[in-house]
């Protein structure tokens, strides 16, 4: 007898082939007039349906193009959030005075680490952006923050704290 | 039927907390005592505790080199 997550795992897959075969060809035109090229368009549909299988958050849709749509805005908005963050990493690298030695392994690890971050930090206002990026990446301490942006320990603190706490919300358990 | 539910955001800012605290104080026993009473005290404790060990591994998963370029570049991009 299948277990319970088999069950759930079937009628998922059930409901998106479902929705794979009534709206993909649309999607992909949908894609298509905002993307350069057919191809691009095409590995984007795809890859929004192998999201929607991921998530399991297929039930009763009652506007499956609109939640289709969404998917796909947020796959073209990572895509280009990767490309924009890939040329400003590799421009940066190429900009230190010291060569960091790392292996195209090790690049590939770091920039997707970076691209992790960088997902994190779309949540916070910009002063707390700045400060968590001093406390957390940078390694300043409270007070050095304070002293550089004239603003009380206390206060570095909060927007410490609120922003670990954005950043924890993102964290997948 | 569902996992455990998520930490609510309270839960998450409590843990935020936690790491500081513990960051400032790291051998203080009554600091340390207070902390495993809470990660005992509700599953939601442990499971913000987790997602902070898991974003610290990420943070602390850079060099400090890596990390300081990270830093440059976000500020650079975001800020």
């Amino acid at each position: 007898m299948r277990s319970r997550d088999q069950a759930v795992d079937s009628a998922t897959q059930q409901a998106v082939q479902v929705l794979y075969r009534e709206h993909h060809d649309w999607l992909r035109h949908w894609l298509r007039r905002r993307l350069p090229s057919r191809e691009h368009a095409a590995d984007l549909a795809q890859d929004t349906f192998v999201r929607v299988l991921a998530s399991r958050q297929v039930g009763e849709l009652r506007e499956p193009r609109a939640y289709l749509s969404s998917v796909a805005r947020g796959l073209m908005i990572d895509g280009f959030r990767r490309r924009s963050l890939e040329q400003a990493y590799l421009e940066s690298l190429a900009a230190q005075p010291e060569p960091l030695e790392v292996s195209p392994e090790e690049r590939a690890l770091i920039f997707e680490t970076l691209l992790d971050i960088e997902r994190m930090l779309d949540g916070l206002g910009p002063r707390c952006r700045e400060i968590f990026l001093l406390a957390q990446l940078d390694g300043l301490s409270h007070v050095q923050i304070g002293r550089r942006l004239g603003l009380s320990t206390n206060t570095v603190r909060k927007y410490v704290v609120r922003g670990l706490t954005q950043c924890l919300l993102l964290v997948e358990d | 039927m569902g996992g455990p539910a998520k930490p609510s955001p309270a839960v998450l800012q409590a843990a935020a907390n936690w790491h500081l605290d513990l960051q400032a104080a790291p051998r203080c026993a009554v600091l340390c005592e207070a902390h495993r009473r809470w990660l005992e005290a509700d599953t939601a404790h442990r499971q913000a505790w987790d997602r902070l060990q898991r974003l610290q591994g990420t943070l602390d998963s850079l060099s400090p080199g890596m990390r300081r370029l990270g830093c440059e570049l976000f500020l650079s991009r975001h800020c």
